[in-house]
């Protein structure tokens, strides 16, 4: 594994890439909702990736090498995972700037300003944990089943990730129980379990994932 | 034992069809693959290679099933190189380089050192920068790094100028030397056939015509000439090409036939007569 990564980023990551956690400063933008911060890795890493790996010839230059199928689709699950965890793990403390410094502080100067959406930071990584883990399935798992072409399985995996958070919004908003047990500090104990599950769902969706895509582009061959 | 055995290899595309290839390599020599371009000589080498799956047939390395062989153990022994590929276009040589070596527990430094020098490849150029020549240049000197047993190169001349090709079949020598190593390369340029193969192997529409030492191969053929008029009173159900022209033609037939042809003039084909012939000829 140490070697793919290394050809990973030595070779293969669009520069770009990198930018994507410069989004993470948008959570510290007044009247920004919070939930949006999260759609930037799966709008932008994934095409930039696949871009990438075709303008490369990555997969030509890689069935060259001692790597299995399973490694090479091993790489690319690991370098989306970190960095949308690298992505997650800096946008935390803008988050926490944002609500316990900035919108929550009475002697901030933005004190005044409306906060829209959720606030409760647990659900939101919940939320989003959920997500990334549906999407890198759609994505990486999809993608090569039509390998190399990736334009469907990023429009399938944005188009349905965005479904999925406007769903989670509805839900937390429109019904009267599970938006306040969700965003308020009483329902803590919901928003750890849906926190957990979240990381569940992710982790598990990487190894679900790698096997997937690794039998697609077996079978693509 | 042979080094490499391909027995009955079948793929089929839409619009092509690898047909029952069979053929095999012992250490301590070349193979020359021959055939037109779409033949099937690159398909055979992606799938002695694994890149592409076989719908029938088995390819033996060493007297092991492929198939059975720990995938990373055979890439290690066996090196593959593409022609037309451009990797990283962006990246220079050195990161290409420095990449690639971490993959192989028996990565040669020095050799590659001393290849990249007699290639005069420039470290700091990225890929994009270098001339189709030069691209071969950089991934045979990878490829000739790692000490793999068996070599697959396909077309690993082309490109070349005429100093470069003399200076890489010179290597190729060089490499199977030691009586351990072997190398299948596939070629268009004939000349280098001739000067380094000890075996062709023809293939034609995704099956294999011949594949024998150099010697037999060109014994097997020879050309028969007349002119027009002899040739309609001449059987030609025996022809494997045939080429004309306004006053004489030119048949290529298999040896064992040429008693059919007696009072013609017959003479020993070189490869590309044959290559030519065996594609058919043209009327000119």
């Amino acid at each position: 594994m140490k070697n793919i990564l290394k050809k990973e980023f030595m070779l293969g990551i669009h520069p770009a890439c990198y930018i994507t956690f410069a989004f993470v400063l948008c959570a510290l933008i007044p009247n920004f909702p919070m939930i949006v911060v999260f759609f930037y890795p799966f709008c932008i890493l994934p095409q930039l990736m696949m871009g990438k790996n075709q303008e490369n010839n990555d997969f030509e230059y890689s069935t060259l090498l001692p790597l299995s199928l399973k490694d090479y689709v091993k790489g690319k699950v690991v370098v989306l995972a970190l960095f949308e965890l690298t992505y997650l793990l800096l946008l935390l403390p803008m988050l926490l700037l944002r609500n316990y410094v900035f919108f929550n502080n009475p002697s901030s100067p933005v004190y005044y300003l409306n906060s829209p959406g959720f606030h409760s930071i647990i659900t939101l990584y919940g939320i989003a944990f959920i997500v990334y883990s549906f999407v890198n399935l759609i994505m990486i798992a999809y993608y090569f089943a039509k390998f190399p072409k990736y334009i469907l399985p990023l429009l399938f995996s944005i188009f349905g990730s965005f479904l999925l958070f406007i769903l989670f919004g509805l839900v937390m908003s429109y019904f009267p129980v599970i938006g306040p047990l969700f965003d308020q500090k009483e329902g803590i104990i919901a928003q750890l379990i849906l926190l957990f599950v979240g990381i569940a769902f992710y982790f598990g969706s990487l190894f679900l994932t790698t096997n997937l895509g690794a039998r697609n582009l077996k079978k693509k061959l | 034992m042979n080094l490499l055995e391909v027995k009955g290899l079948t793929k089929h595309y839409p619009t092509f069809s690898l047909e029952d290839v069979t053929f095999s390599l012992e250490p301590g020599y070349i193979m020359g693959f021959i055939g037109k371009n779409g033949a099937g000589k690159t398909t055979t080498m992606k799938l002695i290679y694994r890149i592409l799956s076989q719908e029938k047939g088995d390819v033996f390395f060493q007297g092991e099933n492929m198939d059975a062989l720990d995938e990373m153990k055979m890439k290690e022994e066996i090196s593959l190189l593409l022609g037309g590929q451009n990797f990283y276009p962006l990246s220079t040589l050195k990161k290409i380089k420095e990449v690639t070596k971490n993959f192989y527990s028996h990565f040669d430094e020095e050799m590659y050192q001393k290849l990249s020098t007699q290639f005069e490849l420039d470290e700091n150029k990225k890929f994009n920068e270098l001339s189709n020549g030069m691209k071969t240049k950089f991934q045979l000197a990878l490829c000739l790094s790692h000490n793999a047993k068996l070599l697959l190169l396909d077309e690993p001349t082309s490109g070349l100028d005429p100093y470069s090709r003399q200076e890489i079949l010179r290597l190729f020598q060089k490499y199977i030397e030691d009586g351990n190593h072997s190398i299948l390369f596939s070629t268009q340029i004939v000349s280098d056939l001739e000067s380094v193969a000890d075996y062709i192997t023809y293939i034609k529409k995704g099956k294999i015509v011949k594949t024998a030492d150099k010697e037999s191969f060109l014994a097997a053929y020879i050309l028969v000439k007349g002119s027009l008029e002899e040739l309609q009173e001449v059987d030609t159900s025996l022809f494997i090409g045939l080429q004309k022209n306004k006053f004489s033609f030119t048949a290529l037939i298999h040896s064992e036939d040429s008693h059919s042809y007696d009072g013609l003039l017959m003479e020993q084909p070189n490869l590309e007569e044959i290559m030519y012939l065996m594609e058919g000829g043209i009327e000119e």
